[in-house]
């Protein structure tokens, strides 16, 4: 038993796909040679490793968001089916819609259901601001991360910087004892 | 009696919206943490939880049980999860993909465990993303999902040969990034 | 000419509406969904957070955008180094983040060619293997002007992994 064999088949033995002769002499081996089994362990060591990346729990939003988005595909099927009867209604307010209105080309003219009046008694924001907060959600649910984000990583230049600036001062104070 | 993801595939067909978020909070969490091993990042992982569910439910309609529920659903993530990344090798501007943002953990934990678990889970994070991607979905299915090798072959589409010999690999490769990591065990 | 575009707006907003829409929508769409889950105090931090940002001038907002930009082009890893640090930052005593913050500000005061010849000499650092980087900022002047507790801080900071 060298080696060579033997290191090609320790994950098999640890995974029990030896035949049960081979895996005596695979084990045989590791009894008699520290490097070999070294690797046996190490691979045993990694493969346990992983059991500290437990599990996460999903974010409570996404099970709200994945029924509300059915709820309106279901919507959106009823919608197909009663374009005939609906493009007729349409037809009036659209003639009425296109005389009345300023602005017809924007998305947000077909989601925003009131306009520019308090949505969120509490907090006193009008609909508008609330359009805005959506378009901007990710960066501001974290502003102030993304505000010191560039200080941030201007961390791994200090020692650049100061080391560089030491070098100058040295630079000048040489040149200048030279020039005296 | 709980029902079996098969007959609640069938009440969705039927119209059961009861049904379906049966079937949503138990298969959440696992595909929600498939996605978030796999391609290591939170917020796409997400957007590939609610798009599999999502699909899921618009297949009810045409839903034919050829083999178990979880072999179909956790094929719809692998999916999802490759073309994730083919969309992330080719951006080369800003994508329209957004992310969720860090969240600071609970202060009631002894910082130095905090930083040791945490470094070691790094190490780990690093170690398996670094993995081939059809190791990474192997290893991942097998060592967290306790998948067999058929059913993963069966996901992956490939045969349980190949399937063997990516995990074999992989755990050759994970023994090099973390091998020396701990004190070493008991012999076997 | 009225009544026939009247009929192509109309229909074409039925269709819209039925979910033919765009990625950006898509992404509204969920945000808005994500929005009206959230709690009324995550809602106020999130109210309160876009109040600060609206007060703030053009130019901090552009960098904060850029920034947020930025960061979404970063690899899972750099990420994550990212956030530790922050979580590392925002643990420090105030007083030690001013001396953090004085220290960074010494980065700002640079021209520019001189900042553009140092993210060329920090992008050839980040190749080097970490423990080796560690050995590389101790032999620095840098490192050797920190106190003890100064050095564990900036240890954390720059290696929050």
């Amino acid at each position: 038993m060298n080696c060579e064999w033997t290191k090609d088949n320790l994950i098999a033995c640890i995974d029990r796909e030896l035949d049960p002769s081979q895996e005596l002499l695979l084990k045989e081996h590791l009894h008699d040679c520290s490097a070999c089994r070294r690797e046996y362990e190490k691979i045993q060591i990694a493969w346990k490793t992983l059991d500290c990346w437990k599990d996460l729990a999903p974010p409570e939003h996404i099970q709200k968001n994945i029924l509300r988005e059915i709820k309106g595909g279901r919507k959106a099927k009823w919608l197909y089916r009663m374009v005939p009867a609906a493009a007729v209604l349409l037809i009036i307010a659209g003639i009425g819609f296109f005389y009345n209105s300023t602005d017809t080309g924007s998305f947000r003219q077909f989601t925003v259901e009131k306009e520019n009046t308090p949505v969120e008694a509490h907090t006193d924001i009008s609909q508008e601001n609330v359009d805005d907060i959506i378009v901007n959600l990710q960066l501001l649910r974290e502003k102030d991360f993304y505000d010191s984000l560039d200080r941030l990583e201007k961390i791994d230049y200090l020692p650049l910087v100061e080391d560089r600036q030491e070098e100058d001062k040295k630079e000048s104070n040489l040149l200048e004892m030279h020039a005296a | 009696m709980e029902e079996t993801d098969i007959a609640l595939m069938e009440l969705i067909k039927r119209g059961d919206d009861k049904a379906f978020e049966l079937l949503l909070a138990r298969h959440q969490r696992s595909v929600y943490n498939l996605a978030c091993r796999f391609l290591n990042d939170e917020a796409e992982a997400e957007d590939i939880t609610q798009e599999t569910f999502i699909r899921v439910f618009r297949a009810a309609g045409t839903y034919t049980p050829e083999a178990k529920f979880s072999t179909w659903l956790y094929t719809i993530v692998k999916n999802l999860c490759f073309n994730s990344l083919r969309k992330r090798r080719s951006v080369t501007i800003v994508s329209t993909e957004e992310e969720t943002l860090p969240e600071i953990p609970a202060e009631n934990h002894d910082p130095s465990e905090i930083i040791d678990g945490k470094r070691l889970r790094f190490k780990v994070l690093n170690a398996v993303s670094a993995l081939p991607e059809n190791m990474r979905i192997a290893v991942i299915l097998h060592k967290f999902h306790d998948l067999q090798y058929d059913e993963i072959a069966k996901i992956l589409g490939c045969s349980v040969n190949a399937v063997k010999l990516r995990v074999h690999r992989a755990k050759a490769l994970l023994a090099n990034s973390l091998g020396d990591l701990h004190p070493k065990p008991n012999d076997a | 000419m009225k009544l026939l575009f009247a009929i192509g707006l109309t229909v074409f907003t039925v269709f819209v509406h039925a979910g033919n829409s765009t990625a950006e929508e898509q992404r509204l769409r969920r945000n808005k969904v994500m929005w009206e889950a959230m709690s009324p105090q995550e809602k106020g931090r999130i109210i309160e957070n876009y109040r600060k940002w609206k007060e703030q001038s053009e130019e901090k907002r552009r960098r904060t955008r850029q920034n947020y930009e930025n960061y979404r082009e970063l690899s899972p890893e750099e990420k994550y180094r990212l956030k530790e640090r922050y979580r590392a930052f925002q643990g420090l005593d105030s007083s030690i983040r001013e001396r953090v913050n004085e220290r960074i500000r010494k980065v700002d005061m640079l021209p520019q060619e001189r900042k553009e010849r140092l993210s060329e000499k920090y992008r050839r650092m980040r190749e080097i293997p970490v423990v080796d980087r560690m050995k590389v900022l101790e032999q620095s002047l840098f490192w050797k002007s920190l106190s003890d507790q100064e050095r564990e801080i900036f240890k954390r900071l720059m290696f929050p992994d």
